[in-house]
């Protein structure tokens, strides 16, 4: 243990005093804080955003609830984007309901920058996947080639110390040399927010996030470090060393993430949402239609059974016997929109699924061929976590649907429209309320938003966790069984 | 003597590991990222025309009823940009269509967001395997020209021929140059036969002039990073050296600056946001119509003596004629009113952030990657410049709407002081058969020209600056 001591402490030396190791600090010390720091700057700016829109919602729908009405509902943003923008600019902030049951989400933050959605965001998983990494592999290229090269690999074997100890000992003393400048920017990052004080750090929704966050990350980069040792241990030079890397990284960070949703997106192909939503309104149509002649053919049909003429649009002029048909045929009709609602429903909802369905599949292919790469399985862990993921976009749709139902059952449904026709073609409406109902007093339905919290976000991404400590073992047990055939001359 | 060195360091470097995996990387990703973006175009333009068809249709069906009862809704659609196959930008970030109504125009969705996380960072397209991996290996390439020789003691011995070392090093610019240049116009040929192949317009005379200048602009890019490479190595002693140095830098002017400008732009100078914008501008047209509703049925009042006038009109009483002279100076009033302000909001918000972007675009100059990005965007019809004529379209042909269709249907709301709310119709017919059509006007080179002055001068300066170092720190390198 005395000997893995030192060589932990003459590597940890070696780094302090490298350029590389003020480079590192440099990049660190300035990144991470401002993108944190802008990303909260944005997260405050879209909250605020939130609270106006809801602010005038309200404002606009209070007492005026009738028939036109549709109620809306407002998603949040999320906290935890300040570590990981990922899709909150993407994701709808707006649903609005309708009464035939069909909600409408979208995303009304507008093309603000158009420079800065060219580029991307620089967040802390950005900082993390992009810069850090590149510097793990520059903190380790060298290990084993470079003391080849400077001829001390092979002193250093004829003491009697074994060969993973030095392989353990170069891993732990340069790893904790990179972390310093990380963990310091961690600590400085954390200040900046906790002085913003628009945010409570020490809450749970941000505090335990956060830990498991920064856990992902160490482990992250422990991947990369030991991916840089294996590559000095498969080769003899440092220059040949790091060009390998080079080009792992490149695979791995730049183009594996990127191209698996395009194949995904070849190999499985999905009709776009705006297709979608067409073909729902067109078998809603259809399905209205038809119920609409129904209802016209009954209507002559009562009228006929009774003994009346075509009374028509002459709806309240109050005879008895148009009484009598109208009550008649309300009782008939009801069955038969009953039946109608109940097939258009269900029609939405199977279109709606097989969507859902075939995208799901789409998505769980692009992202396991991506999953070969751990700087994926390290974006998805983040993102997920942070409530900016693929789960946040299903956990909207969710809400959505909720808040639609809530809302129709709670007030489109009170309204109760009774229509009547005849073959002349003309429509009377009439609008009532159920009881108990006043539409003056209702309140206005708010959206009750709850972000994926870390329980479900870890249920959905245990696998990633896995495949990180996975890739750790795989390149550190790699490394180790090819150093011990090391030809150190 | 420029042809011996010249062909030394092309046989060098071809015959070295790493020139077999940028050959590898080249033809592999250029031709499938073409690829793979030819078929998101064909699919986008599927769903294009299916929408655009489906649209119409819904027009066709519509009645003056629809628009009096303010339920017409046209949509715009965006023509999605044939040389998306080259650079995505932001092709999936535009909203596909705007939607019109009497109130004003609302945007559609962006293709994005049926997407999973990571494409939301980007898609891989040719211009991002310039900008970034190409550039990344260029610089690799370049790393030990220098200090690689002098490292090996070659450097030395070929300094004592009668050699001046600036031919030297211009052979050695040149032979490097070419040996990265050839594999990437490998590739962009196979690329370019493939779309070909796929029956994608290559030769259409605007899109293969446009094909010529990218290929032009890439390799003034690569030429760029190359130099910048050499300058490094001409500048360090040690070719490991060299290279960390080089892998730093590409990270800052690569990944860094051109992100980093933006935020740093919001930072020191933030501007309000388009939904605070829309929020301003819908609450300032909700509270002047409901003061036009007072002050109109105010005066009705006074004219008319009652709001009973309303259910018997007589069009040729004076009393009417009157009404209708004061109905037309209120309308007047508030419409100057609105323009005046709603002027002020948009006005003032347009100038803060231009001068917002101008802070970043000026910071982002730092980096040549960043104006390479910019300038291919603009030409393949996906940048900056795509999004802001797409808008300006958007605001005229809800102008040529307005005229067209929307005005043609007067709703007068009144407010009678004892707080009834009156509305009436009066509509003229409107032909929904001729509808204006919505088009985008396309970019013309002048545009592109103009927009990019800036970010083509970077590149220059990041070709000519770093030559000049290069040239004299070698006149100075100790070759021992």
């Amino acid at each position: 243990m005395d000997r893995l001591k030192i060589i932990i402490k003459k590597e940890i030396l070696d780094a302090f005093f490298s350029y590389r190791f003020i480079i590192a600090s440099l990049l660190c010390l300035v990144l991470i804080p401002l993108g944190i720091y802008v990303n909260l700057q944005e997260y405050k700016q879209r909250l605020a955003d939130y609270q106006e829109a809801m602010h005038l919602y309200q404002q606009r729908a209070e007492g005026t609830i009738d028939l036109d009405f549709a109620a809306e509902g407002y998603r949040p943003p999320s906290v935890l984007s300040i570590f990981s923008v990922g899709l909150e600019y993407y994701l709808p902030n707006k649903i609005t309901t309708s009464p035939g049951g069909v909600f409408h989400a979208s995303n009304e933050q507008g093309i603000n920058n158009p420079q800065s959605l060219l580029f991307g965001k620089v967040d802390l998983l950005f900082n993390v996947t992009f810069v850090i990494s590149l510097l793990a592999l520059i903190f380790s290229f060298s290990t084993i080639t470079g003391e080849k090269e400077g001829g001390t690999l092979r002193m250093m074997l004829a003491n009697p110390v074994p060969r993973w100890k030095i392989l353990i000992g170069k891993i732990i003393g340069n790893y904790l040399v990179l972390l310093v400048p990380f963990i310091i920017s961690i600590i400085i990052s954390l200040m900046v927010l906790n002085i913003s004080g628009s945010v409570d750090i020490y809450s749970r929704g941000i505090l335990a996030p956060f830990l498991v966050i920064l856990i992902a990350t160490l482990l992250f980069i422990l991947v990369m470090f030991n991916l840089g040792i294996l590559a000095s241990t498969l080769t003899h030079r440092s220059i040949t060393s790091i060009v390998t890397l080079l080009f792992i990284w490149t695979i791995f960070v730049l183009t594996l993430p990127k191209i698996s949703t395009m194949i995904a997106e070849i190999i499985y192909p999905v009709k776009s949402q705006q297709v979608l939503d067409l073909e729902k309104m067109l078998v809603r149509q259809d399905l209205e239609k038809e119920l609409d002649h129904k209802k016209r053919a009954l209507f002559d049909e009562v009228e006929t059974q009774l003994g009346m003429q075509d009374i028509g649009a002459s709806v309240g002029t109050g005879s008895p016997e148009e009484k009598a048909v109208h009550t008649k045929f309300d009782e008939l009709k009801k069955p038969m929109e009953n039946e109608y609602n109940q097939r258009i429903d269900n029609e939405v909802n199977k279109l709606q699924q097989e969507y859902v369905n075939r995208r799901n599949v789409q998505q769980l292919i692009g992202m396991n061929l991506s999953r070969i790469s751990p700087a994926s399985s390290y974006n998805y862990l983040i993102s997920e976590i942070s409530s900016t993921g693929v789960l946040e976009m299903n956990n909207v749709l969710k809400h959505a649907q909720r808040f639609q139902d809530e809302v129709k059952e709670n007030i489109y449904d009170k309204f109760i429209i009774k229509s009547y026709g005849g073959l002349n073609g003309g429509t009377a409406t009439m609008i009532d309320w159920a009881k108990g109902f006043n539409p003056h007093k209702a309140q206005v339905p708010n959206l009750a938003y709850h972000q994926t919290d870390l329980g479900d976000a870890m249920r959905a991404e245990w696998v990633d966790i896995l495949l990180l400590f996975l890739f750790n073992i795989i390149f550190f047990s790699a490394g180790v069984v090819i150093f011990n055939r090391y030809d150190v001359r | 003597m420029l042809g011996t060195i010249i062909k030394k360091e092309i046989l060098e470097n071809i015959l070295s590991f790493r020139f077999v995996l940028f050959l590898l990387i080249c033809a592999i990703l250029i031709p499938l990222a073409m690829y793979v973006n030819d078929v998101g175009y064909q699919k986008n333009l599927r769903d294009y025309d299916e929408q655009l068809r489906l649209a119409n249709q819904d027009a066709s069906t519509l009645q003056m009823g629809d628009l009096m009862g303010g339920r017409v809704h046209l949509k715009g659609f965006r023509h999605p940009s044939a040389l998306s196959v080259i650079a995505q930008g932001l092709e999936n970030i535009l909203p596909r269509y705007y939607e019109f109504n009497q109130d004003g125009y609302k945007q559609g969705d962006a293709s994005v967001a049926e997407q999973s996380t990571l494409s939301a960072q980007g898609k891989l397209d040719f211009s991002f395997i310039i900008q970034i991996i190409i550039s990344l290996i260029v610089m690799l390439f370049a790393s030990d020209v220098i200090s690689g020789e002098k490292e090996l003691g070659t450097l030395r011995v070929t300094l004592s021929n009668s050699l001046p070392r600036d031919i030297l090093l211009l052979g050695k610019l040149i032979g490097g140059y070419l040996s990265v240049w050839i594999p990437f116009t490998i590739a962009f040929i196979v690329g370019a036969l493939m779309l070909v192949i796929r029956s994608f317009p290559v030769f259409a005379p605007e899109i293969g002039m446009k094909f010529v200048l990218i290929f032009f602009l890439s390799s003034i890019f690569i030429f760029a990073y190359f130099v910048i490479g050499m300058m490094v190595s001409a500048s360090s002693i040690r070719s490991r050296t060299a290279l960390v140095a080089i892998l730093l830098g590409w990270a800052f002017l690569q990944l860094i600056v051109p992100k980093a400008s933006d935020m740093i732009a919001s930072a020191i100078y933030p501007v309000r946001t388009e939904t605070a914008i829309s929020l301003q501008t819908s609450l300032l047209t909700n509270s002047l119509e409901t003061e036009k509703a007072k002050e109109k049925g105010r005066e009705y009042v006074a004219i008319m003596g009652g709001m009973e006038a309303m259910n018997n009109q007589q069009q040729d009483s004076p009393q009417q004629a009157r009404w209708n002279e004061v109905e037309k100076q209120i309308d007047q009033k508030y419409a100057d009113e609105k323009a005046r302000r709603m002027a002020e909001i948009t006005e003032g918000h347009a100038r803060e952030k231009k001068v917002q972007e101008s802070i970043a675009l000026g910071l982002s100059l730092i980096s040549p990657s960043a104006a390479f990005y910019h300038i291919i965007t603009d030409m393949c019809g996906t940048g900056e410049l795509a999004k802001s004529k797409y808008i300006d379209a958007v605001k005229q042909h809800q102008n040529s709407l307005e005229s067209a269709v929307f005005s043609s249907v007067k709703r007068t709301m009144m407010t009678t002081p004892d707080g009834k709310t009156m509305m009436r119709f009066s509509a003229q017919p409107v032909d929904f058969k001729t509808l204006p059509n919505f088009s985008i006007p396309g970019i013309t080179a002048g545009e592109i020209f103009k927009d990019n002055l800036a970010n083509m001068l970077s590149i220059v300066f990041w070709m000519i600056v770093p030559f000049g170092i290069a040239y004299v720190r070698f006149l100075k390198y100790d070759v021992r």
